[in-house]
């Protein structure tokens, strides 16, 4: 039903890793977004230590592959910008590489309707140590704003965290809409959705994204037109 | 690139006056050598290219937007005609819809049996030379520019349509000189133009009323020109350029109307199907016609020349195409480029081309020597021979002076978006500087010489270029072949391949969306 969509979109995904030694730690999801090396993440699983980022691609997620990886094969990224605020950060790919990314990637969320089709893309169980990329669909439930004005689009799927950082994807235009945080919980302590972490109660079958557009202004700031 | 540009203009403006004969020695002779040795080339090219474009018109190509599927068009349909046909024909048009058929009737450049088939072969050739051909050649370039800048997100620039072959050095050196010979040779297009057109307009008002003919009065009316053009391209696109295409418009329809009514009516009815029936019947043999068994070199000074002039304008007008286009389907602007402004020229050319030819079949005849022996007067000598011939030549006066500042300010606009790096809206300086240039460059190349010399090297460009559209033709195509296609993302190493690492588990981060206080005191720490 979305396989065209998937195939699309399962290119642009990469495992955020954070270089130790002689090793690396799993943080999220990162996803292309510019032929030039631009990547999108949430800013909060970087935190504030921009040092020693790093992104791969475990296997080809068409062939049928092992849960656990024991080494991977990663290269470096840095950080362009952070945008604590509405936690969204942007990082660039080491140069060295030819890419290409499709036409027409950035959504608009203003227009979008209630009840539209999502798709997500990530790594699931990369913090338990299970390094398979992972589709996951849904329908757009809600359009929330916090207190300081982040605009969230809420959907109903049950995101793990390691899909933290992936694109939601509009199924209508296949345009990326959304930058997924993790799931939903219905607290507002001022911005700090932890999932329930102290109130089981509070964690919900929904899950959330930030809006594209802090993406797409990051791009815009340093000069990175993107249609 | 700006003051690059500037720079080589200037430069090449005082070589011009100084050197015009040296010049002069330099590119008529290889214009003469072009149109001698390689008129092969433009038939095959052209022709290759008409082909192209009308399979794009009813290819699946058809339905991409300009833009993208959201994108809507900037302008209403009749001001986007109104731009098109201004900035594409412009004053040719005035002066050889009338003194082509009758170059063509008097010396038909494929021997004919009598009177009606040379009438018949004046229209067509002259069809052929203004037609389908001319409009594909800007269809081409205006589309692969319009396709590569707003669909793919590179610059409105001339050296776009170089990315399928040079890939990301078009930001580079590379591109760089490419987009200052472009907007050299667009300026010195539009310059020349200008020279030449003020001595025709000189000639028609000293025909008409008596004004003397001098260097003085050309000045004068560059000076003109030059303002009202600067004026508008100031005023930008929608408030400038467009009214002022859309009054050329209705001035030009008016003059038509009036001709046609008081012209031979039932001629000119009878005329416009039959030129457009013989014109498609034998436009496979006209436009393949190389004078391969005759062994003469009628088509060097006609058909060849018009090849290498349409393709040497095409940057100029193309781009211009481009900038009023987006928001269109491929299938919209083709028919928008091609179709319509070449029926637009069929009914002009009938219109006025049939009025000559009546006038010299049924008339008495004369007319036809009178007209090739004065082109610049040819439009005012039809005019003439018609009632209320006071009012009307004021009248083309208007229209020749409006078709001209409609050129300069579309090719004022081009250099201005090139040379601002691809900005759609230039800033007003920069719009001013080039505008008053273009005057002034006329104007030096006309009290010093060296306008045909100049006029001559913009035109040999064609053939390059030529060789250029071409490749464009395969590119254009791998293009929309790739957008069309499933499109997914790409990453490969150019040299060595990642290291590995071992992956250690981690600790699962809390979600933190920081406030504005928060980060302000972290900034402040």
């Amino acid at each position: 039903m979305y396989k065209n969509l998937g195939q699309k979109f399962i290119g642009a995904c990469f495992i955020l890793l954070r270089k130790r030694a002689d090793s690396v730690v799993f943080l999220g999801t990162a996803f292309l977004v510019h032929d030039k090396g631009y990547l999108l993440t949430t800013s909060h699983i970087i935190g504030d230590d921009f040092e020693n980022l790093m992104v791969a691609r475990p296997h080809d997620p068409e062939d049928f592959s092992k849960l656990s990886l024991d080494e991977i094969a990663a290269v470096s990224v840095t950080v362009v910008q952070t945008d604590a605020y509405h936690n969204v950060a942007l990082l660039e790919l080491k140069k060295g590489f030819i890419i290409e990314t499709p036409d027409y990637l950035i959504g608009q969320v203003d227009n979008l309707k209630l009840g539209t089709g999502l798709i997500n893309i990530g790594f699931p169980y990369g913090h338990q140590d299970m390094h398979i990329l992972a589709i996951r669909s849904s329908v757009l439930s809600s359009k929330v704003k916090l207190d300081n004005g982040t605009k969230l689009l809420l959907f109903d799927s049950m995101v793990h965290d390691g899909m933290t950082g992936g694109p939601l994807v509009s199924i209508e235009d296949e345009r990326i809409v959304g930058i997924v945080v993790g799931r939903f919980s219905p607290l507002d302590d001022g911005g700090d959705f932890s999932r329930g972490q102290n109130y089981p109660l509070y964690d919900t079958s929904m899950s959330y994204a930030v809006s594209i557009e802090y993406g797409y202004n990051m791009l815009k700031d340093i000069g990175i037109e993107i249609n | 690139m700006f003051f690059s540009s500037a720079t080589l203009i200037i430069g090449f403006v005082i070589l011009s006056v100084f050197f015009n004969k040296i010049l002069g020695d330099i590119f008529n002779p290889l214009l003469n050598s072009i149109t001698t040795n390689a008129g092969w080339f433009f038939t095959f090219t052209v022709n290759i290219i008409l082909i192209f474009v009308l399979y794009l018109m009813f290819s699946r190509y058809g339905e991409i937007r300009l833009g993208g599927d959201d994108a809507e068009p900037d302008f209403s349909t009749m001001s986007w005609f109104a731009m098109l046909f201004s900035a594409g024909m412009g004053i040719g048009l005035l002066f050889y819809g009338v003194a082509e058929p009758m170059f063509h009737f008097i010396n038909p450049p494929i021997p004919v049996a009598n009177q009606t088939d040379a009438a018949h072969q004046a229209m067509a050739f002259t069809f052929m030379h203004w037609g389908l051909h001319s409009w594909a050649i800007y269809a081409l370039i205006g589309l692969a520019l319009a396709f590569f800048s707003f669909n793919k997100g590179l610059p409105l620039s001339i050296r776009t349509i170089f990315y399928p072959l040079l890939g990301d050095r078009i930001n580079g050196g590379w591109g760089n000189l490419i987009d200052i010979l472009a907007t050299v040779s667009t300026l010195f297009g539009v310059a020349t133009s200008l020279g030449f057109g003020v001595q025709q307009i000189n000639a028609g008002l000293s025909h008409i009323f008596g004004l003397e003919q001098s260097i003085g009065v050309q000045i004068v009316l560059i000076a003109v020109i030059t303002s009202i053009a600067t004026i508008s391209v100031v005023k930008g696109l929608d408030s400038g350029i467009r009214k002022l295409s859309e009054i050329n418009i209705r001035l030009a329809m008016l003059l038509l109307a009036f001709v046609f009514i008081c012209g031979p009516t039932m001629f000119i009815l009878n005329g416009f199907a039959e030129n457009i029936g013989y014109y498609l019947q034998k436009l496979t043999v006209i436009s393949t016609w190389n004078e391969t068994f005759e062994n003469t070199n009628w088509q060097n000074t006609w058909t060849v020349f018009y090849w290498a002039w349409w393709i040497a304008w095409s940057p100029f007008v193309g781009m211009f195409i481009a900038r009023v286009s987006r928001g269109r389907t491929i299938r919209e602007f083709l028919i928008g480029v091609l179709c319509v402004p070449t029926l637009v020229t069929f009914l002009w050319m009938t219109v006025f081309g049939n009025t000559a030819l009546y006038l010299e079949m049924f008339g008495g005849g004369g007319f036809a020597e009178l007209v090739t022996q004065h082109v610049p007067l040819s439009l005012f000598l039809l005019l003439e021979r018609l009632p209320l011939n006071t009012v009307t030549s004021i009248l083309g006066v208007l229209v020749v002076v409006s078709f001209f500042v409609t050129s300069s300010d579309s090719g004022s606009m081009v250099i201005d978006i090139i040379t601002a790096g691809g900005n759609p809206d230039p800033p007003i300086p920069q719009r001013l500087f080039w505008a008053i240039l273009e005057g002034v460059v006329a104007a030096a190349l006309l009290v010093g010489g060296g306008l045909a010399a100049l006029q001559s090297a913009v035109v040999a460009t064609g053939l390059p270029f030529g060789v250029v559209l071409l490749v464009l033709c395969f590119s254009l195509k791998k293009g929309l072949n790739e957008y069309l296609g499933e499109q997914t993302f790409t990453v490969k190493a150019k040299k060595g391949k990642p290291k590995k690492f071992q992956i250690e588990s981690a600790d699962i981060p809390p979600v933190i969306f920081k406030k504005k206080k928060q980060i302000k005191d972290e900034n402040n720490v």
